[in-house]
């Protein structure tokens, strides 16, 4: 095996560890060591230029993503100056023209502004931000060069800048002025604007040193996704449990590992672990994972099932019936029930619905009954079997103690053997299940319950830079954000519009307009939980998309 | 406001009026899809139960027992052999609860509407009472299934429509058959009353669709 294994695409190398790949993967071991990471990967730049940052520090939200669109990074110092202007003070900063700091920031770096240089003493200090003043440091450069600071008055106009002290901005102006006449490389009249951009920028500069962190903690995120995606998302997934709203963090993660066709599939009990877990190509939510169980108690139920295991046989052979007989009381009730809610138990075979119905049943015996069956297990193959077996009085021959006893069994067992309502899992079920227990349908979506019979492409087709010609979705509708306009066309100011988010069984969609006109006629179907067909048009600006007809299924 | 929630019809065969004293015999319901007003695919539910405490004692006491609802038998035709292997109340009670909890479309306000013929005045005492039997009512004894805030009883709905008219004798089920043409066949089987209660319902609701929006609600009472 070689030492090191080269990326395709990017030249990019790493140092291979001892184990072999694993199956079905072709990358094997690597040891990533951080501190060496190439910083000038195309491929992670190119990852970051779509916009598709989930995963990636401080550019996950709706701003990181737009501006890593619109500035198309393509060097560290790039990731650096957009966690700069991101900010809201640099994003609401706008000149006599109504353009913000950050908007001129991206238009220059792009050569869509001229870059017109005030005076060439500024132009080596703010030459790196296209002439923008977004760090401190530089105006504690400028205070150096233009006026003679020294670096401890230079410090203290940037401690005055990032206090907001108007008291010491004063001070500080006078001896400003002052120094730059002595230095006189610029006039009087200049130091005066050129304070003035200083005192001004106070609002949104930020500090550069921690700029380049978070630029260099961005890319190295965006690395890990763009070159190992399976174990960046498997890593992101697990810790997600420590964010505040768990099951909301999986839903985003779970969806955007969709776009970049990776599979995260519900819990499986055949192969299951605590947290989640990947072998290198998919990825399974472990048990801990599923809302309601945690780890305390996911580790007490995977050592029972391991225990259990040992004395009898591995659990890939276990049947429904083998599983609810030997752990089924032992497990306890929302676990079993939100691992068959969620999947869990998918591989034996049975149907979801009918899982549930013969665990209530088999719940319900005493336990004296269940031991009775445990000691006779292998003389049936089903829980019906097991239960008319034991629906009789000890003298009988049955495992009940009484009478009454005897027929309440017999009441579960008539129902289990004529369902009042017919075994089926129901799409519309299983996504809401899902949902609730997993934080994301997996299994399907809700709109695969509905008919529908317009719609024409998926959620995932719309992810691309080509989009489809004509897009009707069949989709649920997840987010609704109202929002009254505040600039543009003048008759829309005032008006109420929405930007929603959809979903189907691939992936969702974000950020999709619905202009005025149309939310005002289709604001009562577009609300969140229901299921529609959504025509959407390309925006005429970039690779947007808005609302054009909705109806209802 | 535009209504989300399920319209979910149900009704009772009992052994009797009261619901602390009597014996339900049998349930069914169904769901109405509350925008295209239709019955909901396979949401129809149907379920006969045992009337225990009938059932319960020596041959000649459960007889006694049994002809003593002899009224209740009269009308809804149901049978000691049927109803003695049917399921227990406590099943089959739970069950419905989980059939009808897929209808909720969210949260405390997302329950299914309750609707039926006189369920204020029956149905929905007996579910109440069903739910403080087998502890699944709130603190208050009452049930948790359905939305409390908007009932759908078509009693009442027939009431607003034929109040000043003579054209019905009375608001019974049976006479609403009559009248509007439903076959009578099976009445007073739970099932067939919910379906019939269903159509009824569509058809109004469908008119109050028609006739809502011709009607000037807005400023209705302002002097101006």
């Amino acid at each position: 095996m070689p030492e090191f294994y080269k990326f395709p695409n990017c030249d990019c190398k790493f140092k291979i560890l001892g184990p072999p790949p694993l199956p079905k993967s072709d990358i094997p071991s690597i040891d990533l060591d951080w501190d060496n990471v190439p910083l000038d990967c195309p491929i992670t730049y190119d990852l970051l230029c779509t916009g598709k940052t989930k995963m990636v520090f401080q550019l996950e939200k709706g701003g990181g993503r737009q501006g890593c669109r619109e500035l198309k990074p393509a060097e560290i110092e790039h990731m650096a100056g957009l966690g700069a202007v991101l900010r809201p003070g640099a994003a609401n900063s706008y000149d006599e023209d109504g353009v913000s700091t950050t908007k001129h920031y991206y238009l220059r770096k792009n050569g869509l502004e001229e870059i017109k240089s005030y005076h060439p003493a500024l132009d080596s200090i703010l030459g790196e931000t296209y002439n923008c003043l977004i760090y401190q440091e530089q105006a504690m450069k400028i205070a150096e060069k233009i006026a003679g600071f020294n670096k401890k008055e230079a410090d203290n106009l940037r401690k005055a800048i990032g206090k907001k002290l108007p008291e010491e901005m004063a001070k500080v102006k006078k001896w400003f002025i002052d120094g730059a006449k002595k230095v006189g490389v610029v006039t009087e009249a200049q130091a005066e604007e050129i304070f003035g951009w200083i005192k001004e920028s106070q609002k949104y500069s930020f500090n550069k040193s921690h700029a380049l962190c978070y630029g260099i903690t961005g890319y190295q995120c965006g690395y890990a996704k763009a070159h190992f995606p399976v174990q960046a998302y498997t890593s992101w997934l697990r810790y997600g449990q420590d964010k505040g709203k768990p099951l909301e963090e999986y839903a985003e993660l779970v969806d955007d590992a969709k776009i970049f066709g990776i599979e995260v599939y519900p819990p499986d009990i055949r192969d299951l672990e605590l947290n989640f877990y990947t072998n290198g190509e998919i990825i399974n939510y472990g048990l801990s994972n599923i809302k309601g169980v945690g780890e305390k108690t996911g580790a007490k139920v995977l050592e029972l099932i391991k225990g259990v295991e040992k004395e009898t046989k591995p659990i890939k052979q276990w049947s429904w019936y083998d599983f609810l007989v030997l752990v089924g009381s032992d497990i306890g009730k929302t676990v079993m029930e939100r691992l068959i809610l969620t999947g869990g138990l998918r591989g034996m075979d049975v149907m979801r619905v009918q899982m549930l119905k013969e665990y209530e049943a088999f719940a319900e015996l005493k336990p004296g009954e269940i031991k009775w069956i445990k000691q006779r297990k292998d003389n049936w193959n089903n829980i019906i079997d097991a239960l008319e077996a034991v629906a009789h009085t000890k003298k009988n021959g049955g495992g009940a103690h009484t009478e009454s006893r005897v027929e309440k069994i017999k009441s579960r067992l008539s129902l289990l053997k004529n369902p009042i309502i017919p075994y089926r899992d129901n799409p519309t079920e299983i996504a809401n299940d899902e949902q609730q227990y997993l934080g994301t349908s997996i299994t399907c979506s809700l709109a695969d319950g509905k008919p529908g019979e317009r719609w024409t492409v998926y959620c995932r087709d719309c992810v691309n830079e080509t989009l489809p010609k004509v897009i009707i979705l069949k989709v649920k509708v997840e987010e609704v954000r109202e929002n009254i306009i505040k600039k543009g066309k003048e008759e829309n100011i005032g008006k109420t519009m929405a930007y929603l988010r959809v979903s189907d069984s691939t992936c969702s969609l974000s950020d999709i307009s619905c202009f005025p006109e149309s939310w005002d006629e289709y604001k009562s179907l577009l609300t969140v939980g229901r299921v529609l067909e959504i025509h959407l048009e390309k925006s005429f600006k970039g690779n947007r998309l808005h609302v054009k007809n909705v109806w209802a299924i | 406001m535009i209504n989300n929630n399920f319209i979910f019809v149900f009704d009772f065969e009992t052994s009797g009026f009261d619901p602390e004293l009597d014996e339900p015999v049998q349930i069914a319901g169904l769901a109405i899809d509350p925008h295209t007003l239709t019955i909901v695919p396979e949401s129809q539910f149907n379920s006969l139960m045992k009337p225990v405490n009938i059932f319960t004692g020596t041959k000649q006491e459960i007889q006694a027992k049994w002809q003593k609802s002899w009224k209740a038998w009269d009308v809804n035709k149901k049978t000691m052999g049927e109803l003695s292997k049917a399921p227990l109340p406590e099943h089959v009670w739970k069950a419905f609860s989980d059939h009808v909890k897929k209808y909720n479309v969210g949260g405390y306000a997302g329950k299914p509407i309750p609707a039926g013929q006189n369920i204020q005045g029956f149905d929905l005492l007996w579910a109440d009472a069903l739910s403080r039997r087998y502890k699944m009512a709130d603190k208050s004894g009452r049930q948790q299934l359905f939305n409390t805030r908007t009932i759908l009883d078509t009693l009442n709905v027939t009431f607003l429509w034929f109040e000043n008219s003579d054209a019905l004798e009375d608001y019974k089920m049976d006479t609403l058959r009559k009248y509007f043409g439903i076959t009578e066949d099976g009445a007073h089987d739970a099932l067939k009353d919910c379906e019939d209660t269903a159509r009824l319902l569509i058809r109004y609701l469908k008119l109050h669709r028609y006739y809502s929006p011709k009607v000037k609600f807005r400023n209705a009472f302002s002097n101006a």
